[in-house]
Formats: C-alpha cells, structure tokens, sequence
C-alpha cells in the first residue's frame, strides 16, 4: 500500500484525497494483485461462502470504488426545476466508482461483484459514491470445471448479498448492474400572500407536490432508462431516498437505486418451500464487550 | 394514451407506459419476489402516491379533552390524495393489486404545519389472467410484506384494501388544584385514561368502517400508532392500520400448512 501513501502525501484536504484515491484506483495502483491462487479476501459470511459454491461461484477479492465530483455550491441557492450540476455530479460519482471497481477485477478471472455496500454522501461541495463488495469467479470442481454457466458480456455489479445472488440465481433470475437516478428540485417559495392566506387552513400544496413529483419522475426514469440500457427485465431490492436537502431546505432529493435483473434461463423456476416454526428459545451469546 | 387519470403528472404517464411494454421495478427483496412469484402474481412496478400538504390551526381547549376535527380531516385527506395518486398509478398498470405498501408522512423544514404524505409499494399483477381486484373495482392494497402475502394467500385469503382509521385528540390538561391535590398520592389519572381510549375507539372505529366498506372479512397485520407530530404532547394523532382481507371465491376447501417444527443450529 507504500503507492497509496505516496498518493495521499501532501494533501491537505479530503476533496484531493478522494480524488487521488480515486484515479490511484482507476490506474490499478492500488489493485492487489491476484496472479497467485492464494489471494482470497472476501467480507463475505462462512455461510454465504458455501452458498456462493452451492450455485458454482467462489469470492475472489474485496474490490471497492470511489467517485468523488465536485458540484457548484451556488446551484443549491438559486434556480428553479431540476438542479443539472448535482445530477451529472451524482451519475458522473457512480460512474467513475463502477468503473474503478471494473477496473479492479478486470485483471482477475471474476465475473462480477456480489453483496455491494453503497454510500452516497451529498455535501455542498462534491457529490460522493462509494462501493465496496465481493468478487466472485466461478468455481472448480473436481473435474476442472464448473457447474456456473451463465456467460456475463461484462462484470455484473450488485447490491444484492451473496446469499440473495444464490437464492435469485435458483429461480433463473441474474443481476446485471447496479443502476440508479437521482433527482434533485427547487420546489418553489410560495407568495408571502398565499402563505397567510393558507395559514389556518387545511390545504396541499400543489406548488410542493409537483416538485417532488418533478424529482420523482426524473429520477425513475433515469433509472429505468439504465435498466434498458443494460438489458434488464426488473429490478428488485430498489432504495429509495426522498427528502428536503439537509443544507439547502427548498431543494428536495429524490434517490433511487437497486439491482437490475433478467431472466436468463428459460424459465422461472419456484423454489421448494416448506414452512417452519422453530423452537429454539433465545440464544444468549457472549459479548466480550460486556467485560469492560 | 387516454385513460390516464388527469390527476397524474404527464412524465409519470410516460414512465408507466415503459413499465407496460415488460419491465418491471420492484422495492421488493429477492425473498420477497420469489413469494410473490410463487403465489402466481408477477411485480409490474414501484407505484408511488405523494401529497404535500399544509394543515390548518386548530388549538384544544386547555382543560378539555376534544377531538380536533379540523387535523383529522387534514391527516385523512392527505392521506387520501397520496393512497389514491398510488391507486391510479397502480391502475394505469393495469395491476391487481399493490403489495408492500408504507405509508409514511415526513415533516420537513421548509414550512410549519407542512408534511408530505407519501404512499409506495409495487403494483402486482396475477399470471393466471383472473381478476383480483376488490369489490370497488380497484387494485387491492395491502402493507403486508412478501412473505406475509404469500402466508395469507396460502389461507385462501386475498387482501382487499390497506384501511385505515385517524384522529387527532386533545387530552385534557389536569387544573393546578387537582394537580397539588394528588401530590403523593397512588391514583389514575382517569380524564387522561378515559381520553386515551376515546381517541382510540374513534380511531379503531374509522378503520373497521373502511374493511366494512371494500367488504373484507377481517383486518390481519393491524397497528396502532400515536404521534404527536409537531402539536405538542397533549395533541397526539391515533392511526389504526392493517390490511383489510376477504375469502377468495371457490376457496373453501384451503386450509394453511401445517409448520414443520424445527430446531436449528444457528447462532
């Protein structure tokens, strides 16, 4: 990690850091290398592990991405409709941050990334977009082969956990990439008239309402506009972050994001259920941090 | 297209007509798609109802324990507009039903006395082509989870309606003189017990008269909630919720499976 320092040297503030982290990443200074068999990291369970080989696939390495944009602080305080410069920001963050993870399993034989921890930071200043999660390839069997053979055009990226990629994987469904809109609105200030007029009453606020559908819309269709473009058919396990702008109350944030999907055998396969009432009591572990 | 209801903004128009050409999206965990997909119904898409609202004055009388009628009507209507936008959404898909739905109100910054009220969940739609849809002719809704759905499907239950019952109360404050008077002593407050229970009823009441409405049978997954919102402690809304549901014609014979009871080795 002696490159990593030596990227960071001399930085005074987080802005470069994550910036220099980021093309330190984009360049594969920072990817370790994975030439030898014995470079196994994974923050995966035991048991998502051996759930992973029950479908044919084995974690590679702990693969992350970081998009650090900067924004114009001044497109928080004026405008009306849509806030251009935080959207490419934001799209341009997560871009850059799938990208450095590509990067990063490019040089290994994985196929993609399970079990993606996303963190999405928006301050005045920079949109950021940081993922972390699991490379997995398929694994060998006895014979010299494996038992996954779905063929990936490109390295699959999802938030969904390891043992939710085998479970999805049963029914025939695959995820293809982590896909998102986000959407950010000046809802208009309401006359000092309408304000007092409206002051006693029961009353919605059309002018409000529309902003945020405003910001609904664009972001839903962004993000099924990606969906397309990737070749999904769904897209399951979809977030959603819908609030007023901590630092800047009269824009409202729409977020979205998930998983897109596709069926890719030739049929939806149900899996065997049987319903169950366990009877365990509760189990009482032991903290070690109950000592101190 | 024409039959988009008028209320929904154009560009959402536009989104639902490219869920209609065969994709979906979904807020549903793969455990929840898959039980969905198990009981025959396939995820159309996220459907969403939203209503900013800004709801009038109404003060209590400090000494009396009241309805405030003015911020019921204020939580119900809200309420209303965004369940509804969410209905329209769910129709405009051609859905049976919408599973999943939260219905939350977030108070924000910008105005006093303004909330958004927000309704999602995901339109569903069932594969064998009959119709689920409930006695009003709408997509049924229902805040139960994938898991829970597909629990209650296997009763030979199908959910009708997400119902719901509101009041806003003001309790009573107690006067000086019976304050100083009970200094000391073990006793119930009963003008606070006696309003709780008002309030309760009234709510419990508004909730059964809405299942009674779309023709359910029993309300399952019901919660009582009491917030105070912004009004301060003595004006407190209670919100009875739960998924109204019916027996599903030609039903008759189901019973649910017997669980299998097990001892595991987790943890």
């Amino acid at each position: 990690m002696s490159a990593a320092s030596e990227a960071f040297a001399g930085l005074g503030h987080e802005e470069a850091d994550l910036g220099q982290l980021g093309s330190a990443l984009a360049s594969g200074v920072l990817a370790p290398s994975v030439a030898g068999a014995g470079g196994l990291t994974s923050d995966l369970s035991l048991d998502e592990i051996l759930l992973l080989h029950s479908v044919g696939l084995e974690p590679v390495q702990v693969v992350f991405g970081v998009g650090a944009i900067s924004v114009l602080t001044g497109v928080w305080v004026w405008g009306t409709g849509l806030v251009a410069d935080a959207h490419d920001a934001f799209q341009q963050a997560l871009s850059t941050a799938k990208e450095g993870i590509r990067q990063q399993i490019h040089a290994s034989s994985a196929i993609g990334v399970v079990g993606v921890e996303v963190e999405i930071q928006l301050s005045p200043h920079r949109s950021v977009v940081v993922l972390t999660g699991t490379s997995v390839r398929p694994s060998r069997d006895e014979a010299g082969g494996s038992h996954f053979n779905v063929r990936y055009p490109s390295p699959f990226i999802c938030d969904l956990s390891a043992r939710d990629f085998a479970v999805l994987s049963t029914a025939g469904w695959y995820p293809l990439d982590l896909v998102a809109g986000a959407a950010y609105v000046h809802a208009p200030r309401r006359g000092v008239g309408a304000s007092i007029g409206q002051a006693a009453q029961n009353v919605e606020l059309t002018n409000f309402t529309e902003a945020l559908y405003d910001a609904r819309e664009a972001a839903m269709a962004e993000m099924q506009s990606q969906i397309s473009v990737v070749g999904g058919t769904g897209l399951l396990d979809a977030k959603v972050v819908d609030r007023p702008v901590s630092f800047a109350h009269h824009v409202v944030e729409f977020l979205v994001y998930g998983t897109a999907v596709k069926m890719l055998a030739p049929s939806h396969s149900h899996p065997n259920l049987s319903t169950v009432l366990p009877v365990d009591d509760k189990v009482r572990t032991f903290e070690a941090t109950s000592l101190d | 297209m024409s039959n988009i209801p008028a209320d929904l903004p154009k560009d959402a128009a536009a989104r639902l007509e490219e869920l209609e050409s065969g994709m979906f999206t979904s807020d549903l965990s793969v455990n929840e798609f898959l039980l969905v997909k198990q009981v025959g119904f396939h995820p159309l898409g996220m459907v969403m109802g939203s209503s900013i609202y800004h709801i009038g004055l109404q003060k209590g009388n400090w000494g009396s324990s009241q309805e405030l009628t003015k911020l019921t009507a204020a939580m119900y209507n809200a309420r209303e507009l965004a369940m509804n936008r969410m209905e329209e959404e769910a129709d405009q898909l051609g859905a049976d039903g919408v599973v999943g739905v939260r219905l939350d109100v977030n108070f924000y910054e910008w105005g006093h006395d303004s909330a958004e009220f927000i309704a999602v969940g995901t339109a569903v739609k069932a594969e064998d082509g009959n119709s689920y849809r409930n006695k009003l002719g709408k997509p049924f809704t229902s805040d139960l989870s994938g898991q829970d759905f597909w629990t209650l499907v296997q009763t030979g239950y199908m959910p009708q309606a997400l119902v719901m019952g509101t009041c806003v109360y003001h309790i009573a404050h107690r006067g000086l003189g019976q304050t100083l008077g009970q200094v000391g002593q073990n006793r119930e407050l009963e003008n606070f017990t006696q309003a709780m229970y008002d309030a309760r009823e009234l709510a419990m009441k508004r909730m059964q008269d809405e299942a009674n409405n779309v023709g359910a049978s029993g309300v399952v997954g019901m919660r009582l909630e009491e917030k105070s919102h912004q009004w301060g402690e003595h004006t407190i809304e209670f919100l009875s919720l739960g998924t109204g549901v019916a027996r599903r014609p030609g039903a008759d014979g189901v019973s649910p499976p017997r669980p299998t009871t097990i001892i595991s080795f987790d943890n």
